[in-house]
């Protein structure tokens, strides 16, 4: 933890490097500015001559950067234009590095003028979609070396655009040297790097945690939300690789946004089920509805549709709340992670808030703050992982426990002693008995040690162990038991030792000593459904029943036929009893499926 | 001696009843074999009983009820049971005897010598059980100072300066009491951790002190062991 601390704080200050931005038609040549050029004019046509002389002003519409213009964005629109603008170089200028212009999205073809004289191209301006060859989307311009001297500059751009339909893209026209252009969008693609790295580990570790065996379905998604993460991030590293054609980056463009509006989606959907909010399905009607309205808007209208995220962000953040108010696995780290996440977007409305922010790097806390965000989700998911093994281990540990619990019922004292004691006693009077008696207790024996460590049995064996066992208790007791069975035992199973465990109950609870008994077993299936039942006629238990309340406490044998049960079936198994028509009863249905 | 055998499994309650008989003969008065808990509390209740021989699953809560029901009855118990285990326990609650099964008749003899105050008295007694209304309660046995016969029963005085009444023999008291516990008189057993001291009051009588204040009678002929047991 400690190290990491030190690695972000070492890191501050070379991320804080980022250069500073002026805006207007004036770059001082001393300093390390860049110039954002957001004042243009634009006249639509095509004519030579505009490049030296320009003619009226007011042939000429002013365009300011990331201002809608009036009358519609002519800078999208489809044939050709001009656009120009004035920019004055002052103080001295440093000879190391040219002056570059940076340009981002400006479609689809342009030739470009310095004081009336052409300088650099962008692929070949043309009359129509024929005679015009698009450009890259994003490039440095040198400009004219020897021309760059103090004073006022007119900067003229040709523009023709048939290749791309309507487009809300903004474009961008910065100026600085060559050193520190280099330097931002350098430095903006090793974020990215850091970016893709990030996501892409996340993605491709919850995949194979789920692969490889854990069964977590919200694992996935957030696999599947975390990978378009990366995705999303790969095409911003793309961009800046500076190489993208027009045509081809407005092609790809929708598709690579929309896998941020399908993370986005993912994000959402898997916080809906790895927290149990309530109602999700009904909410995810609702993500998938706003989902494909971004979609939809980013292409077909090329219009970003953001508030309807940042709303949806928000009632998430509430909902996840709601569940660390719950107490729900995860939730704290969740709600940390997730606020984090709207943290970094709301980051420009909450510098006024908090004047610290101003002083960090921009960069750095969306780093920071998709870090986090990540780390939080990703430890809510790891809290989930130990809750399920820890539970697995329970059941796994309580399983044991009843089994070794159960073998002691018949190695330990309490029922051996008991059958030695009656042997002894048999031994005197009645020796054949006692010789029966021994050859039960072998026989009820040798069938346990085999079948007790499986979780499911043949029932035809499981009958067979408990008429060993009422034999046994039978001579014990000085009464005669019986078995009847109805229906084809031999196409059903049961976990061993349940049938055998009732029978104990029943000996125990229902017949008085030397009270004959009649225990009658039922298998059948109906459809999907399996169900056992089994009765007797014990005198006991019924006049038990009328004296006391209907409820009995369960005692060490039911859990166990239930822990067995729930071994072998998990939830797919019903057990009820009670006393029908004189008869105690106890049916277990079990689902197949 | 009136016995009552309480025993699930008919042919072990065969075998107890015939070496009891064997065992006491003349002496036996009457047997009983009943194979229920419910029976057994219920003969218990309708005709008086010296000695009750109780099969008891003591895992159970019930168990334990039962156990103190019992106890808290006139009559002794002997405990003969496959739950060995189990055993300090049913000493800890005021048993005669606790027979392990598979028992031998050498070892029931054992227990009837020792309710016949032939053997040595266990020295496990923690508690005693009494009956306040329907419910059966704990004494711990550490907290009573003395006990004093009452008629048929016996008064427990405690340090708190209450008294309950115990339904049984200061007699049948006598052979589970643990070693502290000294019989002073005829109707007087004292915890010897209470004893201040003694004094001589002529004529060869005698009179005990105890710590509260409370002044006892000491017997004449039990006087020369007590002095010697307060010496040590």
């Amino acid at each position: 933890m400690m190290k990491f601390l030190i690695l972000i704080l070492s890191a501050l200050p070379l991320l804080g490097s980022t250069p500073d931005y002026t805006t207007g038609k004036i770059l001082n040549m001393s300093g390390k500015k860049i110039l954002l050029m957001d004042q243009w004019q634009i006249r639509m046509g095509d004519q030579w001559e505009w490049a030296v002389n320009p003619g009226k002003d007011s042939s000429w519409k002013p365009v300011i950067f990331r201002q809608p213009p009036p009358d519609g964005d002519q800078t999208s629109a489809q044939g050709n234009f001009w656009l120009q603008t004035t920019i004055t170089l002052q103080g001295k200028k440093d000879e190391t590095y040219p002056l570059m212009l940076f340009f981002i999205e400006l479609p689809s073809a342009f030739e470009i003028f310095w004081d009336g004289i052409p300088f650099a191209r962008n692929g070949r301006v043309g009359k129509d979609r024929r005679g015009e060859t698009p450009g890259k989307i994003r490039g440095f311009l040198l400009l004219p070396i020897h021309k760059t001297t103090s004073g006022a500059h007119r900067l003229s751009i040709r523009v023709s655009n048939f290749h791309i339909h309507k487009t809300n893209h903004e474009f961008e026209i910065l100026c600085g040297y060559s050193s520190v252009l280099n330097d931002l969008t350098g430095q903006r693609k090793e974020e990215n790097l850091l970016y893709m790295g990030l996501f892409l580990t996340a993605a491709l570790f919850s995949l194979f945690l789920f692969l490889g065996g854990w069964r977590y379905f919200p694992a996935l998604f957030f696999s599947v939300f975390t990978f378009f993460l990366f995705f999303n991030y790969f095409w911003f590293y793309l961009l800046r690789s500076n190489s993208l054609k027009v045509p081809l980056f407005y092609w790809l463009n929708p598709v690579f946004t929309s896998a941020g509006t399908i993370s986005f989606l993912f994000c959402n959907v898997f916080l809906l089920w790895h927290l149990e909010i309530p109602r999700r399905k009904f909410i995810l009607w609702i993500l998938c509805i706003s989902s494909s309205l971004r979609l939809i808007s980013q292409f077909l209208f090329q219009w970003e549709f953001w508030h309807l995220d940042l709303f949806i962000a928000l009632v998430m953040l509430g909902l996840i709340f709601q569940q660390f108010r719950k107490k729900k696995t995860g939730s704290a780290t969740a709600l940390l992670g997730y606020s984090f996440f709207l943290f970094d977007w709301l980051v420009d409305l909450l510098v006024p808030l908090l004047p610290v922010l101003a002083f960090l790097d921009a960069p750095f806390i969306s780093l920071l703050a998709y870090s986090i965000f990540l780390v939080g989700l990703m430890g809510s998911v790891t809290l989930k992982m130990r809750e399920q093994f820890r539970t697995l281990d329970s059941l796994r540990f309580r399983s044991q426990r009843l089994e070794a619990e159960l073998l002691k019922k018949y190695i330990q004292p309490h029922f051996i002693m008991n059958t030695l004691q009656s042997i002894k006693s048999f031994l005197a009077r009645d020796s054949a008995k006692a010789e029966k008696l021994i050859e039960a207790l072998a026989g009820e024996f040798r069938l346990i040690n085999r079948i007790s460590g499986e979780i499911v049995i043949p029932l035809e064996e499981e009958l067979h162990l408990c008429r060993f066992h009422l034999e046994l208790m039978g001579y014990r007791r000085n009464a005669r038991y019986q078995l009847s069975t109805e229906g084809d035992c031999s196409k059903f199973s049961i976990p061993p030792m349940v049938l055998h465990t009732l029978i104990e109950n029943g000996l125990t609870h229902a017949f008085k000593p030397a009270e004959n008994g009649i225990f009658r077993f039922h298998c059948a299936r109906h459809e999907q459904r399996i169900v056992y039942r089994l009765e007797n006629d014990g005198s006991n238990l019924a006049e038990m029943l009328k004296g006391s309340s209907e409820q009995i406490e369960e005692g060490m044998g039911m859990k166990y036929v239930r822990a067995r049960l729930a071994e072998a079936y998990r939830e797919s198994w019903r057990l009820h009893y009670g006393v029908d028509r004189g008869n105690w009863f106890v049916q277990i249905e079990i689902e197949e499926g | 001696m009136r016995i009552l055998i309480v025993e699930d499994e008919p042919p072990i309650a065969d075998d107890i009843e015939r070496c009891t008989r064997s065992l006491l003969g003349e002496r036996v008065r009457s047997i009983d074999v009943v194979y229920t808990l419910e029976e057994a509390s219920q003969r218990l209740r309708s005709r008086a009983i010296d000695l009750c021989l109780l099969d008891l699953n003591l895992s159970g809560a019930d168990g334990y009820d039962l156990l103190k029901q019992v106890l808290a009855m006139p009559q002794q118990v002997i405990i003969v049971s496959a739950h060995a285990e189990k055993a300090i326990t049913a000493f800890e609650y005021g048993v005669i005897d606790f027979i392990a099964k598979p028992f031998t008749r050498e070892r029931l003899q054992k227990a009837f010598d020792r309710y016949l105050g032939k053997g040595p008295g266990s020295s496990h007694l923690k508690y005693l059980v009494y009956r306040c209304g329907s419910e059966n309660r704990l004494q711990e046995i550490d907290q009573i100072v003395f006990f004093k016969a009452a008629r048929v029963f016996v008064e427990a005085y405690l340090q708190d300066r209450r008294k309950i009444l115990l339904e049984k023999h200061l007699n049948q008291l006598e052979r589970i009491l643990p070693e502290g516990f000294v019989r002073v008189h005829r109707s007087y057993i004292v915890n010897l951790s209470h004893v201040g001291h003694y004094l001589h009051c002529g004529e060869s009588r005698y009179r005990l002190h105890l710590k509260d204040g409370t002044v006892l009678p000491i017997s004449r002929y039990r006087y020369p062991a007590l002095h010697h047991l307060l010496k040590e």
